[in-house]
Order: C-alpha cells, then structure tokens, then sequence
C-alpha cells in the first residue's frame, strides 16, 4: 500500500507510505493521487515517513497540485529534512503549502 | 546488484591527479527498483568511511545528486529500457569524493550538463502561475545544485558523468 486515505470533515488525509519517493514509485503515486484530486476535496498530504525524494516525485506532485488547480487545497505536512532541501533546492517553496507541524494541517 | 570487477573507464588516473582510493563499486542493472538499494549502500559506505565528521548535508547533496544522474540514465540515455549496465565508482580524492556514474546509452548534450537552464520554478520566489509550473526538468538542476563540480566524458563506449563533493561541506 502506497496512500492511507483518512477522511475528516474538512479533508483527505493522506499519509505516504514510501520511505523513499522517487522514481520507483512516482508514477503510481501520481495515479492514485490524481484519483483521490478527483474527489474535489481538500488534500493533506503526511510527508513525515519519507525519508527521500527525488525529481520524479516532485513531477508527480506539480501534477497533482495543477490537477487540484489550488495550492490552498493541497497541502503538504511534515516535510523531514531532506524533503525541505529539495523543496529549497528547486524554489517549489514559493508553490506548495508546506506545514511543519501536523496539527495545524 | 553487485560488486564491480576491475576498474571500469573513467574511475582510473587521469589528467596526473592522485587516482585516490576506492570507497565502492557497484554494477546494477537499469531498472528504478535498483536505484534506492544502490543510493543507499553508496551512502552508508560513505558514512561509515567518514564516520560522525560527515555533515548531514553532505550526505543528502551525494543522495541527491547521484539518484538524479542514474535516473537520467535509465529514463532518457536507455529510454526506460530494463537490463541494461549501470555503473557507480566511488573514489575517495583527499577531502573530495569522485563519484563516477557510467552507462552505455544515449549520452545527453554536454550543454544540458554543464550549464542548461535554472530550475523550471525559475531563480527567485515570485509566486508562479500553476499553470506555468513544469512537471519535469528538475534533476539536472539539483545535480548543479548539489554537486562541487560536474563534468561529461565518452570513453571506451560509455558515457562517464563524473560528479565532485567537498567533504568538508
């Protein structure tokens, strides 16, 4: 299993359960990503288990981030440190809402 | 995955530099399923070379670097082929570590390596359009980013993208 969908009141919450995001598993995740966007509802994506991510994951979540067309209704929780570097890095910063802190998803 | 036998091109002395010392061969297959298990035996061989001294930065600059160069090779120098060579030689050079990533695809435009364009967010943080934003393109940029200095050779047949680190952060 690659997404634990909870659903509350306001929101998807969807917890990524790949230790490493990258290309391996981009693809799949984007698939099943885009299937949830597609539901309308806001998106809280739990980013606090992977450890890893590379390009092919970011690809994958400015797909679904255009799919969703909002970046208020997609956001990103508890980047570790290797995911706020990438972020950093590439200056999808300015793009994403990024969280640090789960509970004020 | 496997130990690499011999010293494949572009991993020996070149140019009158120390040749260095071997910190780890690997020989894998290209598929994306190998690319984390290779990542992650290049860094803990690095750590445990480099024992607690090694920044954290560091390791996740070579982590990020070397996944990005190994995918370019299996997604666009094989055009997603399975089962061909991958190779990482990894070289200890002072405070400098060498690695070497080697294939026997398509090699890219050396003007894509070495200078290409910013990241397709763009080079400051204005906030962007999402409809402007790109779905790819962005590991070349990381490599620039994360690595000391990068260069591209073709020797004996294969495509050899060399990739520098200062140790030291």
């Amino acid at each position: 299993m690659l997404l634990q969908v909870t659903e509350t009141e306001e929101a998807d919450r969807v917890v990524l359960l790949a230790r490493r995001f990258d290309a391996s598993v981009a693809e799949e995740f984007k698939r099943q990503a885009l299937a949830l966007a597609g539901r309308g509802r806001r998106m809280e994506l739990d980013l606090g288990g992977v450890e890893f991510i590379d390009s092919s994951a970011l690809g994958a979540l400015v797909a679904v981030l255009k799919a969703i067309g909002d970046p208020g209704r997609l956001v990103l929780l508890r980047p570790t440190r290797q995911v706020r570097k990438v972020f950093d890095l590439t200056r999808l910063t300015s793009v994403f809402r990024i969280v640090d802190d789960q509970s004020a998803g | 995955m496997e130990a690499a036998s011999g010293s494949p091109p572009g991993m020996q002395d070149r140019g009158g530099r120390p040749a260095g010392r071997t910190l780890i061969a690997l020989d894998f297959s290209s598929d994306l399923a190998e690319v984390g298990p290779a990542i992650e035996a290049l860094c803990t061989r690095l750590r445990a070379d480099r024992g607690p001294g090694l920044p954290l930065d560091c390791l996740d600059r070579v982590a990020i670097a070397v996944t990005e160069a190994v995918n370019n090779v299996i997604e666009h120098a094989y055009a997603g082929r399975r089962g061909r060579p991958v190779r990482i030689g990894a070289t200890i050079r002072g405070a400098s570590l060498v690695v070497a990533v080697l294939d026997q695809g398509v090699a890219p435009p050396a003007s894509l390596v070495l200078r290409g364009t910013h990241g397709p967010v763009g080079d400051d943080d204005r906030p962007r359009a999402l409809s402007s934003l790109s779905e790819g393109g962005y590991g070349w940029s990381l490599i620039r980013q994360t690595a000391d200095a990068v260069s591209i050779a073709r020797i004996e047949g294969w495509t050899v993208l060399t990739l520098e680190f200062d140790l030291d952060g």
